[in-house]
């Protein structure tokens, strides 16, 4: 049974990737949280609770390692912008 | 004579000439070396004339002009050349040639950098660089002192701040942290380095490093580290990215960039390479009508020879208001059915063929950040293979709108994988900068050839096959996927020479001497500009984005192009130091 997600705030590499993965509670997953405003205090807690790093009330945009159940409850949020997965780069030289 | 034209080490030259007189000639070792050691003849200097661009000087008694024209010359003056310099209308400075050590060999005299440097007395002290990259060799003399730390997120620790991952060290403990890739190390020496043999832009700056896991989000991290260690030490700094991808929108809407723009502000300021794909068709464009279906075709690496690709990965992007169908044929002539936006629920749809495994994401708009639709196409293996089949494949694009649409996609191979290339007429020469070099609040910068040969460390000579003296023909040309101009500077980067770490291998042929090799990519132009960045900050720690953009922009140059111009691939031009 899929896991409820709101598909429209994740990025299309992380809704690819969460389809496959079995439920798990386990932070396997690299995410970049945006919010559609600064967080406020109670929206930094939550924040934290499910493991993203780095959140102040000075910005939007927050990494996190992530469980398949906190990228679905992060979904739900109405102040959640996007979640995206993260990608990697490679040196330039 | 007009002391207001003299800069102070030329005051300080004359009254000495005029005290000692010939006994100068017999003197020992000089700051400020004279021409000629001829007792018999009055003492003369070599001096930078700084001009109206048109000055004739050619006539000017005392003094032999080695340029008839620009703003900056050199010139052989004696005292009575320099009273006559000094008091002619077109005459604005006259400084005096001092020693110097050599600048990553050429680059730094391309550039002029010498002239800005000998003027300001700059070195970047008081200014932190930060080197986000694959790490340091902290122990190369080049960096002696001045590593304040290193936040190695690849050592499994407990992380920086609310992080949990990577581990920071200093002091003693720097060396636990290595640089087995070299790039780090030889960008940090661009930037930084400080050394008898060659040198770096600004080789007082403290250094923080963050040797970086490489995904966006650690790169994003690692820009605050080192700001937040800035704001520790109430210091300016300027962050170093010799790094990037091609997974975003090409557009300065990504996270990366976005945390960029956020965590940007005066004395805060990020430097980015523009990129390596300029001979690579890794994006390809199409401009589809309404109605209509493109079929744009792309090649991908041979299985069966080096280079093949476990995965390719097409990121794809089009406009908000258009409709768009996306189907993949593979290069054994299967298809996919034509798969639309998918509203609601999970956005992904996988195909089982013979010979491969397509899958095709297309959420809708609300999944993006800048509102426009984006798709995604996965190439994977089939059951007996390891590699996505070669050959010439199909991305084929229905307009189902009422307007034409444009669409850009961009090809995704691992590391050491060829490129997957997008096929004529769909191959597409411009929009190559992705993120972080699409940053709008970064400053992009582009590679400039300044030299294309070198003696190794054997003493055979090497060379490689780049035209000198003008634009690098790999470095990636803008603008963003939106219009934007980018890059916005281009600085030397081929061939570097600079730090070599002792913890990686590379080429014997790219080792010049012990503790450095040559090394060539935008990410070797990127510190370059950092450094600067880094000597403007210690003029003026208050400078934001923009203003070090505006100061750069009136002081770069297209070779052959009026002041001012704009191109894509050079952005505003090659820096001219001198001028800032």
């Amino acid at each position: 049974m899929l896991i409820p997600m709101n598909y429209q705030k994740l990025d299309p590499s992380l809704s690819a990737i969460v389809s496959e993965l079995p439920q798990s509670e386990e932070p396997n997953l690299h995410v970049s949280v945006r919010t559609l405003a600064p967080p406020d205090p109670e929206q930094q807690r939550e924040l934290e609770r499910l493991g993203v790093y780095g959140v102040s009330s000075r910005g939007r945009i927050f990494s996190a390692q992530l469980s398949l159940e906190a990228v679905s409850k992060l979904s739900e949020k109405p102040w959640v912008r996007l979640l995206s997965l993260a990608q990697e780069m490679r040196p330039l030289g | 004579m007009n002391y207001k034209k003299l800069s102070a080490g030329m005051s300080a030259l004359i009254e000495e000439i005029q005290f000692q007189g010939t006994a100068m000639m017999t003197a020992g070792p000089r700051a400020v070396p004279l021409a000629n050691d001829d007792i018999t003849a009055p003492p003369a200097v070599y001096a930078y004339v700084r001009c109206n661009p048109d000055a004739h000087l050619k006539e000017v008694p005392g003094v032999r002009m080695h340029a008839q024209r620009g703003k900056v010359r050199t010139s052989l003056v004696s005292i009575e050349g320099v009273d006559n310099l000094s008091e002619h209308d077109d005459v604005h400075l006259i400084t005096p040639a001092v020693m110097l050590k050599p600048l990553n060999d050429v680059a730094g005299v391309r550039t002029d950098l010498p002239v800005y440097k000998t003027r300001t007395g700059g070195s970047g002290r008081g200014v932190i660089i930060g080197v986000v990259d694959s790490g340091i060799d902290a122990l190369h003399p080049a960096f002696a002192g001045r590593i304040h730390s290193i936040w190695d997120q690849t050592i499994t620790g407990a992380g920086w701040g609310t992080t949990n991952y990577g581990t920071v060290l200093s002091g003693a403990t720097l060396p636990v942290s290595s640089d087995t890739n070299g790039h780090g190390t030889h960008v940090a020496g661009t930037a930084a380095g400080d050394d008898g043999q060659f040198g770096g832009v600004a080789p007082e700056a403290d250094i923080v490093v963050v040797k970086t896991n490489f995904l966006n989000l650690g790169i994003g991290d690692g820009i605050r580290y080192v700001f937040a260690v800035a704001d520790q030490l109430d210091r300016p700094a300027v962050v170093n990215l010799s790094l990037g991808g091609h997974h975003d929108a090409h557009d300065g809407s990504d996270d990366l960039s976005a945390l960029i723009e956020e965590r940007t502000g005066p004395g805060r300021i990020v430097a980015a390479a523009a990129g390596n794909e300029g001979g690579d068709d890794i994006h390809g464009m199409a401009v589809i009508p309404s109605g209509q279906t493109v079929e744009i075709t792309f090649t991908v690496p041979p299985t069966s020879q080096p280079g093949a690709t476990p995965f390719v990965r097409l990121n794809g992007w089009y406009g908000a208001h258009a409709e768009c169908e996306i189907s993949v044929q593979t290069s054994s002539g299967n298809a996919t059915p034509f798969q639309p936006v998918i509203p609601a629920g999970p956005p992904s749809q996988t195909y089982n063929f013979a010979n491969a495994v397509v899958r095709i994401t297309t959420p809708p708009t609300a999944a993006t950040p800048n509102g426009d639709h984006r798709f995604l196409v996965e190439l994977n293996p089939g059951p007996f293979s390891s590699f996505v089949q070669g050959g010439a494949w199909r991305l084929r694009v229905r307009n189902n709108g009422e307007a034409e649409t444009r669409v850009d996609i961009w090809s995704i191979v691992p590391q050491g994988a060829r490129d997957v290339r997008f096929n004529a007429p769909f191959n597409h020469d411009g929009v190559k900068i992705g993120s972080p070099g699409c940053a709008e609040q970064a400053i992009t910068v582009a590679a400039f050839t300044s030299r294309n040969a070198w003696t190794d460390a054997s003493g055979v000579a090497r060379a490689v096959g780049l035209p000198v003296d003008t634009i690098s023909d790999f470095s990636s040309p803008g603008p963003l996927r939106n219009g934007v101009a980018k890059p916005d500077v281009t600085a030397p980067g081929a061939m570097i020479v600079s730090c070599l770490s002792s913890q990686s291998s590379p080429p014997a042929s790219n080792v010049v001497t012990s503790g450095f090799r040559v090394n060539a990519g935008t990410s070797m132009a990127c510190p370059f500009i950092t450094g600067l960045v880094a000597l403007l900050l210690q003029a003026d720690r208050a400078l934001a984005t923009d203003d070090i953009k505006t100061m750069l922009r009136a002081h770069s140059r297209i070779p052959g192009a009026p002041a001012g111009a704009f191109d894509p691939q050079w952005g505003f031009g090659l820096i001219d130091a001198g001028g800032l």
